[in-house]
């Protein structure tokens, strides 16, 4: 339950933070939250030699919006994606999944710059910026970049972040043409991780599918857009889809996780179930 | 066994809902627990455990530690030498071979978290540190986990052959006859899940030895101050009277903390040997690791019955999974606990029952909260609704043809002395509407919803003793409890009780009894418990024993107070005893034309004076009573649970539960109905969320609350209670144990109204929506329609 030893460093400086991320020669960890870190560091599963907090720098927080866009700072934490009304208007999708995040002291401490750094298989924020065709902004001492967020993840668990860079922002479109939601998950009853959770995005011209966009988080070793599900999808007239048929689609061609608690079979059957919660909810309100 | 009892007519405080008032101190945080206590120059201590489940240690290379700045100290096997004592059960029944446990692990460890080495350092930092640079080298050797296999594998100890430890037998009546002329006979297998006990205090422990008197004070987490001091002196050869044990505040024991542990002993080695105050606090994940758990049996049932319902006879063989090796009590859980209710509420004629207790390569299983009765009750009601199912009876019918209806009733070993078995069927169907929810239930079905009916019936047998009969089962313990009342000068009491609250509210309850007895008000009474030096003698707080043994001895204690005082305002009154009477707090002379009166206070001002007192009586108001039982007592109760599964998913939500429990006379009515809701969310913590798991090779997967689900408030419904009252003749206050009952009544309802809903005959807990899943989709393919 005690780390072992680590250097830490606390400033409200970006620049100089990304200089000490530049030295340290890959041995530093960004905290944020903490709440995957920390247990990691109690249990001496993962030991940095530096510890950089980045929760002073003010411009790593907050939501703006601007004409095209919605910039989420990487630090903005889960409880404040939860109660943004103004987010919320154009894209409820952020309350729901807030709402089913962990329970009320991580929502308080967890970041959702944090929550995509780590890239758990459980990641429920990846889910949700993949169907949102999300870009994630990177900076380094040396310079910027944007990363879509469909090509974050790499080789499943790790990703394109690079040991100098850090998550600066995540910037997801304004919701101009009605696009609707639907969120599912079902949560390990220990843990509260997704054992299946399942984001939809939709929208419809006169009852037909004209853009879906599905993500699923829980069932493999990280969050996947269901492709062949989309494709089925789109063009279909709302009202004559078979959903709890058409969802088997969900993990076509997907190797699918198990574990003690859950087999494959039943994580296949669940996933496909919450897909199918997930498209119901968001073909109601397209139906409005 | 009956006992003079009480009158009740002047009850007072006794089934009054006072409330506790231990909580300001609680909600103040002005709660001490055991690490929150800091002496000076106390140093820290860290176990290194084995990380493989069967092995021979080849090396411990401590050179790298040692070397550290701040470690004082690194002990193990060699370094203690004649000091690495063997940790001894307490309870042993029939003949066992116990295998050698010594305090820390000599050239073999036995499974996932067995102590190799102690390490003592300046602080809990350096402490971990220096724990990860211990090397162990190891050369594995094969695990067992399952105790079904145990004994064809070859033996982990020695001296344990087919790592059978022992085994048990208990026949009453003609098994195979009784299955000869019976209509049916039906086989059913059970498995009782192993449990991880998780107080929301782990285990904590604070030793000091004062060189100049060489007196050992150990702060410790424990439900039993006593027996630790006992057991500490006799492992370590040391003497008792230098032993002074203190437990303060504990944040819940369920069992695991009444036993013996090698860190309770390693502590006070180090104190000693170091001269320095030694601190040891166990994390979470240790706790899983190795405070002791709970149930982990396999149960082969057969059962014969008649066309009817009624049954003949029952033959149950138990596998008992004891772990690496013999904890505390472990050996009695299975046997005299589980196997001798395994009839549970039931007349059972014929019963053939066996036991295999079992090692194997997984954490010590010892007394979980219920200790053997929840494991018991699981096989009779499990049994009862699978012959119902069979012939296609209502289980309610014949759980009412077959229940226990004439008290005493012999049970395995003992007897149910009283109770109100019939009576709660009724009163738990009525409170729930049982027909109602049978007419809901056939509905519900025609729209394709899931709705299952479980009751379950259970009893128990509480407060073990007469201390006289407790050899013959293997008991090395008394079943006695202390109480001792101290009349201070101005009329207020100190009381002083043996037993000792991990959270029951004993401040409270037993202040209620003495206040009653004494006739003084509630808030006159502070009481004392968890240090040796203060209470005389006692045994501690389980088996739901403190109100009807450790209530009885205040009873008495108290009846001696009023006896000593009474004499006192007799002669300051100028009467005989015989014409005082005392009440309201008030001695009242009734010889005629006296008219006087003197109050408690008042005489207790007298005695503490000593000046004026009856011939041959001290000064002093102050009295001790041991209380030793003359039988044990059985509450019981029927719990009723309606559920539904959400076949997609395979998810049981409850709809209702309702809790008819009898515990005789309720001292405090709120607490009382507080253990039943305790009892039952751990109940329902057995039957639907909590799995240990552990791999083929030993590595215990469920190592923290991450994987293992305990209950949450969510998991938990509203438990409409109700209560019972059928008081006991064992003892004066008609009370019996309570704090068990829920957790006993809960596991087989829900399960059973799983098997309703499904139209299954077994599902094993726990009842997780993946498992539930499985079995609709098994009894699918197998042809079977929900």
């Amino acid at each position: 339950m005690i780390p072992e030893t680590f250097e830490y460093k606390r400033s409200s400086d970006l620049d100089q933070t990304l200089g000490y991320l530049a030295d340290s020669s890959g041995e530093a960890v960004l905290l944020a939250g903490g709440h995957s870190l920390i247990p990691q560091l109690k249990l001496r599963s993962h030991s940095p030699k530096l510890l950089l907090d980045i929760t002073d720098i003010i411009e790593l927080s907050g939501i703006e919006f601007t004409e095209g866009s919605i910039r989420i700072g990487a630090t903005t934490r889960h409880c404040e994606l939860l109660s943004h009304a103004e987010l919320h208007r154009e894209w409820p999708i952020f309350q729901e999944i807030a709402k089913k995040i962990g329970d009320v002291q991580i929502r308080n401490r967890g970041t959702i710059g944090g929550s995509i750094a780590c890239t758990r298989p459980t990641n429920e924020w990846l889910a949700c910026l993949m169907v949102l065709d999300a870009t994630i902004e990177l900076q380094s001492r040396t310079g910027r970049r944007s990363v879509a967020a469909n090509d974050w993840v790499t080789n499943h668990s790790t990703n394109v972040l690079r040991l100098d860079e850090l998550i600066v922002a995540v910037v997801i479109p304004r919701n101009s043409t009605n696009i609707k939601c639907g969120y599912a998950k079902l949560p390990h009853p220990a843990s509260g991780a997704a054992v299946a959770a399942v984001v939809t995005v939709a929208s419809a011209q006169r009852g037909i599918i004209n853009c879906v966009r599905i993500a699923a988080t829980g069932v493999s070793a990280s969050p996947f857009r269901a492709s062949i599900l989309e494709e089925a999808l789109s063009g279909l007239p709302i009202d004559e889809i078979d959903i709890n048929e058409i969802t088997n689609l969900l993990t076509n061609g997907v190797l699918v996780l198990q574990d003690s608690y859950a087999s494959a079979t039943y994580r296949e059957h669940i996933a496909a179930v919450q897909a199918s919660r997930s498209l119901s909810v968001c073909f109601n309100r397209l139906r409005g | 066994m009956k006992t003079e009892q009480r009158d009740a007519t002047t009850n007072r405080y006794i089934g009054d809902s006072s409330i506790r008032s231990e909580d300001p101190r609680f909600l103040r945080g002005e709660g001490n627990y055991v690490d929150n206590i800091k002496l000076p120059s106390m140093a820290f201590s860290g176990l290194v455990r084995s990380s493989h489940a069967h092995a021979r240690i080849v090396s411990i290379d401590l050179e790298k530690a040692l070397e550290l700045p701040g470690v004082i100290a690194i002990l193990t096997a060699s370094s203690l030498g004649p000091n690495n004592a063997l940790v001894h059960p307490n309870w042993l029944v029939g003949d066992i071979s116990v295998p050698n446990h010594y305090l820390l692990a000599r050239d073999k460890v036995h499974y996932v978290g067995d102590a190799i080495a102690f390490v003592i350092a300046e602080s809990r930092e350096v402490v971990e540190d220096a724990k990860a640079l211990v090397r162990v080298r190891y050369e594995l050797l094969n695990a067992i986990i399952d105790e079904r296999t145990a004994s064809q594998m070859p033996s982990i100890h020695e001296n344990v052959a087919q790592n059978l430890a022992g085994v048990f037998d208990l026949n009453n009546g003609d098994y195979d006859a009784a299955k000869i002329e019976a209509d049916h006979s039906l086989q059913l297998t059970l498995k009782n899940n192993r449990l991880i006990p998780s107080p929301i205090e782990p285990r904590a422990l604070l030793a000091s030895v004062e060189t100049s008197t060489g007196k050992t004070t150990l702060h410790i987490s424990t439900q039993v101050p006593h027996l630790h001091k006992r057991w500490i002196a006799e492992t370590l050869g040391w003497s008792e009277n230098k032993i002074r044990i203190i437990s303060p505040d504990i944040g819940g024991g369920f069992g695991a903390k009444m036993h013996l542990y090698v860190e309770d002993l390693l502590v006070c080695i180090a104190a000693k040997k170091l001269k320095r105050p030694i601190k040891w606090t166990e994390t979470r994940s240790e706790s899983h690791l190795s405070t002791h758990h709970g149930r982990a049996h396999t149960q082969e049932i057969e059962v014969a019955f008649n066309k009817d319902g009624l049954l003949l006879g029952m033959s149950v063989y138990i596998y008992a999974n004891l772990g690496a090796y013999i904890s505390n009590m472990a050996t009695g859980i299975p046997t005299v606990n589980c196997l001798g209710y395994a009839s549970g509420t039931y007349n059972v004629p014929a019963f053939k029952g066996h036991v295999d207790l079992l090692l194997t390569n997984t954490v010590p299983v010892d007394a979980y909260r219920g200790a053997g009765r929840p494991e018991a009750a699981y096989i009779a009601e499990r049994v009862i609704d699978r012959v119902a199912r069979y012939l296609k009876l209502d289980p309610l019918e014949v759980r009412r043809k077959n229940i226990v209806q004439h008290f005493p009733a012999k049970v395995g070993l003992g007897e149910y002395d009283s109770g109100s078995f019939y009576e709660a069927l009724d009163s738990a169907s009525n409170f729930i509407g049982y027909k109602n929810w049978r007419q809901q239930q056939a509905e519900a079905k025609r729209s394709d919803r899931l709705i299952g009916i479980g009751i379950s019936s259970y009893s128990e047998v509480c407060g073990v003793g007469p201390s006289w009969l407790m050899p013959f089962v293997g008991f090395d313990r008394g079943g006695y409890e202390s109480a001792q009342i101290r009349v201070h000068p101005d009329g207020k009491v100190t009381f002083a009780t043996g037993s000792m609250p991990q959270g029951q509210g004993h401040a409270t309850s037993y202040a209620q009894i003495v206040a009653t007895e004494l006739c003084i008000p509630f808030e006159h009474v502070e009481v004392k418990y968890g240090d040796t030096d203060l209470v005389p003698i006692g045994i501690g707080t389980y088996n739901s024993r403190s109100m009807a043994v450790g209530g009885s001895a205040a009873y008495y204690c108290a009846q001696k107070i009023v006896k000593k005082a009474t004499n006192i305002a007799a002669l300051l009154m100028e009467s005989e005893p015989s014409d005082v009477i005392y009440s309201e707090g008030v001695f009242q002379s009734i010889v005629p034309g006296v008219n006087k009166h003197i109050t408690f206070a008042d005489v207790a001002r007298v005695a503490s004076r000593g000046h004026t007192l009856p011939p041959g009586e001290q000064p002093g108001l102050e009295e001790t009573f041991i209380y030793d039982p003359a039988g044990m007592s059985s509450p019981n109760g029927c719990h009723i649970v309606v559920i539904e599964v959400e076949p997609q998913t395979g998810a049981v939500t409850i709809l209702e539960y309702v809790a008819v429990d009898d515990a005789g006379t309720l001292i405090n009515p709120m607490l009382a109905e507080g253990q039943i809701h305790g009892g039952v969310a751990q109940g329902i913590g057995q039957a639907m969320l909590e799995e240990v798991v552990y791999t083929d090779d030993g590595q215990l997967l469920s190592s923290s609350l991450q994987e293992y689900a305990l209950p949450k408030s969510t998991s938990i419904p509203w438990i409409q209670g109700s209560f019972l009252s059928t008081p006991t003749a064992t003892n004066p206050l008609g009370a019996k144990g309570i704090g068990e009952a829920g957790c006993i009544g809960a596991p087989p309802a829900i399960v059973n109204a799983v098997c309703d809903a499904l139209s299954l005959d077994h599902i094993d807990m726990p009842l997780t929506p993946p498992r539930i899943w499985q079995a609709i989709q098994e009894a699918e393919i197998g042809g079977g329609s929900l």
